[in-house]
């Protein structure tokens, strides 16, 4: 059993909190992601587990032991960095199997050469073994560099941005090998990321981390679709989730959400009670820009944008729009012709909508992922 | 105002070569971006377009008259860089105002000028802050203004937002796109990232190991890749390539993979290749333009197993293993196919695409 276990755990470096009481459980065997904004805190975070750093206050446990003072060769922790630069004069054998030669009691060299083989052939690797760093591509070389990383046997890996200097496709395909190799790996593995295409797809849980405190922790699923506050619902999808600020009203009893000359009055039954709480403080609504529906789409609403520009993207097209100063981003199929400068209109689909109070949290977000078309109209006086 | 045209550019460095026989024709007032993976030669064709560096053979014209010879202070171009180099001890207002006040423009045109760029890139309330104290996207947003006020022919921009958080950057893009087509400059823009080359350019220059790959819009980089380079460079989830075998038939142009049993794919009745058969292939298909099907539905194209399942929140990617092949199928997010679950993939007949043994597109 090896987990990893974090209590209340502070660091502080002069005036800046690296980490503010943070607690996580990672689960034995558990791909656990830690994604955040840079400046969140991931690194010192990291370097809390390795031992490189020592907090302020709380502990560190690791397989149900004590780590916080122990210094790094004193835990059982491999580490993947961003930039691991290979030996370019020795073969891609001799580059990973190099660790095993420092290690303490020494393997044989036939020990050596079936780990090092045992891990080639989890990476796809093998035909690689006798060529030079030169003579490889990016992704085999950051192949080579993570095989190195987990030649010597440890409970807990930890993964530091891994991909980050890869070129996009490569990552993409990377990512799908990662996931691979740590279903055959069968360790612990924490990942750090800003990147949250790769944390959702990685990962069995993520740990969406800013300003140093732990935001939220779920599986990517249940972040996407309930995510705690505003700054996870921003820090997962691409584009970015739509927030509207609006002011809740009351008029003969019934709730609607306005700003300028916007006002949203069908919502959903579970709104009202949050929405109440919310009176004369305001709330943001969080669309997601696949639910901002255009044109035919937004059915009779009354509102309508005018287009500021058009993202073709090949397989989805981003429609940015103007919502009284704000820009909206709606993401729709491709091969629809809008032009900037054109009048479309435009819906909400409330189905999938979030609701954050003053201070961030989410106070209201749909229960299953049913979507339901509801139309935002544009009278005040309707 | 310029239109910019590359006639026949090489440009050597040593023995290496950056840029090979490139061509292209920017007209006055668009925007296109250079899009290529690190060292495919799009900023040191950047380069030689501001008279950074000059071309070992070929011509540069802007407006129809030759530029080669013109030092870089003369051509009128405007640069942002990756790293803004702003002046940390001034104001965002200094900043932005300092290239017309080493012109000598009167005060009061200097700050007109200053609050009509402030206002386009949104940034007035932040004028009279030190730039020390702002944020790295409103830093960016100086250097943008810093570069737009002296009104320059050309634009040009090297990865401009690859510091910003992905949130931002998303906005950022609308703001660039706003503004250029706002200002009317002719505008380049020199990216790794075919995600911000596809939403803001017009036009954009694939390069690959300083030879241009293809000129062509968003739409048809995408649609109609002209080589297998373009096909894997284009697109956020790489498109499906199997080796194959073609052979025409009764039933038209039939494809055979190498890998997964060799089931006959029939790919068109109507349109016409000049291909061989038994000649060796690659056929493509975007994972958005792939389907999951029952393995024995009629349409079945090729039948594998579930090896991965990328749940990404608004789809999901499944990867289907299939010998030594792998393929991807978008899917929406309510189509959870267990590992090692057998199922058929079938792809939409009207797009998909072949490539000869030299990765030359067919169609």
């Amino acid at each position: 059993m090896t987990d990893v276990r974090l209590d209340h755990v502070s660091k502080r470096y002069g005036s800046i909190q690296a980490l503010d009481d943070v607690s996580l459980h990672v689960a034995h065997q558990e791909f656990f992601c830690v994604l955040g904004p840079p400046g969140a805190g991931k690194t010192t975070l990291l370097r809390s587990i390795i031992g490189l750093e020592h907090p302020d206050v709380g502990t560190v446990e690791i397989g149900g032991h004590d780590v916080t003072g122990s210094e790094p060769g004193k835990r059982s922790v491999g580490i993947v960095f961003q930039n691991l630069a290979l030996y370019p004069d020795k073969t891609v054998a001799k580059n990973l199997g190099f660790p095993l030669r420092h290690q303490s009691p020494r393997p044989s060299s036939a020990e050596r050469d079936a780990r090092v083989r045992e891990i080639a052939r989890l990476l796809h690797i093998e035909p690689l073994l006798n060529r030079r760093p030169a003579h490889l591509s990016g992704g085999e070389r950051q192949r080579v560099a993570i095989g190195r990383a987990l030649v010597r046997l440890h409970d807990v890996y930890l993964f530091d941005e891994p991909l980050s200097s890869l070129d996009a496709l490569l990552r993409v395909e990377m990512r799908a090998e990662l996931k691979h190799l740590q279903r055959n790996l069968e360790k612990t593995l924490i990942y750090v990321t800003h990147d949250h295409v790769e944390a959702m797809s990685l990962a069995d849980r993520i740990c969406v981390l800013a300003g140093g405190r732990v935001q939220q922790v779920a599986s990517p699923l249940e972040i996407y679709r309930r995510p705690a506050n505003k700054l996870v619902a921003w820090t997962i999808g691409s584009p970015p989730i739509n927030l509207i600020e609006m002011n809740v009203v009351e008029n003969d009893g019934r709730l609607s959400l306005n700003r300028a000359d916007i006002r949203i009055g069908s919502l959903q039954d579970g709104m009202l009670d949050p929405l109440r709480a919310l009176m004369g403080s305001g709330a943001t609504l969080g669309v997601r820009p696949e639910a901002v529906m255009l044109d035919r789409d937004a059915g009779g609403s009354r509102l309508s944008c005018r287009v500021i520009a058009v993202e073709p993207l090949g397989s989805e097209t981003i429609v940015d729009l103007e919502l009284h100063g704000q820009v909206i981003k709606a993401l729709t199929p491709p091969g629809v012709a809008y032009r900037p400068d054109e009048r479309l209109p435009v819906a909400f689909d409330l189905g999938t909508a979030h609701i954050f109070g003053g201070d961030g949290a989410t106070v209201y977000s749909p229960d299953g992922d049913q979507s339901l078309v509801l139309h935002v109209g544009s009278a005040p006086n309707e | 105002m310029a239109q910019i045209e590359l006639d026949r550019i090489d440009k050597l460095f040593g023995n290496v070569e950056a840029v090979v026989d490139l061509s292209l024709d920017i007209p006055d007032g668009s925007f296109v971006a250079l899009l290529g993976p690190s060292g495919c030669g799009k900023t040191t064709t950047m380069n030689m377009i501001a008279g950074l560096e000059v071309p070992s053979r070929g011509e540069i014209r802007m407006n129809g008259a030759s530029v080669v010879d013109v030092p870089i202070g003369k051509r009128n171009v405007g640069f942002v860089f990756q790293n803004y180099a702003i002046f940390t001890k001034l104001t965002a207002y200094e900043n932005i105002a300092y290239g017309l006040r080493v012109r000598k423009m009167p005060a009061a045109e200097v700050d007109a000028a200053v609050h009509r760029v402030a206002k386009l890139l949104d940034i007035e309330p932040l004028l009279d802050r030190g730039a020390r104290g702002l944020s790295v996207n409103d830093l960016q947003k100086v250097a943008i203004g810093r570069s737009m006020i002296v009104n320059p022919d050309v634009f040009l921009l090297d990865e401009p937002f690859s510091n910003l958080d992905a949130g931002f950057r998303a906005f950022m893009r609308t703001e660039l796109k706003r503004l250029q087509r706002e200002l009317g400059q002719t505008m380049i823009y020199v990216t790794h990232d075919q995600l911000e080359a596809m939403s803001m350019a017009e036009h954009i220059a694939i390069l690959d190991r300083g030879r241009l790959q293809q000129w062509g819009t968003p739409e048809e980089v995408f649609d109609s890749p002209s080589n297998l380079f373009v096909a894997g460079f284009v697109g956020s989830i790489p498109m499906n390539l199997i080796d194959v075998g073609l052979e025409h038939s009764g039933r038209g142009l039939v494809a055979r993979a190498v890998d997964g049993g060799h089931q006959p794919i029939a790919l068109s009745a109507e349109r016409r290749f000049a291909t061989t058969n038994g000649g060796s292939y690659k056929l493509g298909f975007r994972p958005e333009h792939a389907r999951l099907v029952s393995p024995e539905d009629d349409a079945v194209d090729l039948r594998g197993t579930v090896s991965l399942l990328e749940e990404l929140g608004p789809r999901s990617i499944v990867h289907v293993g299939i010998d030594n092949l792998s393929l991807r199928v978008v899917v929406l997010p309510s189509v959870r196919p267990a590992i090692g679950e057998r199922v058929g993939v079938t792809f939409e007949r009207t797009k998909f695409h072949l490539f000869d043994d030299s990765g030359l597109a067919l169609i």
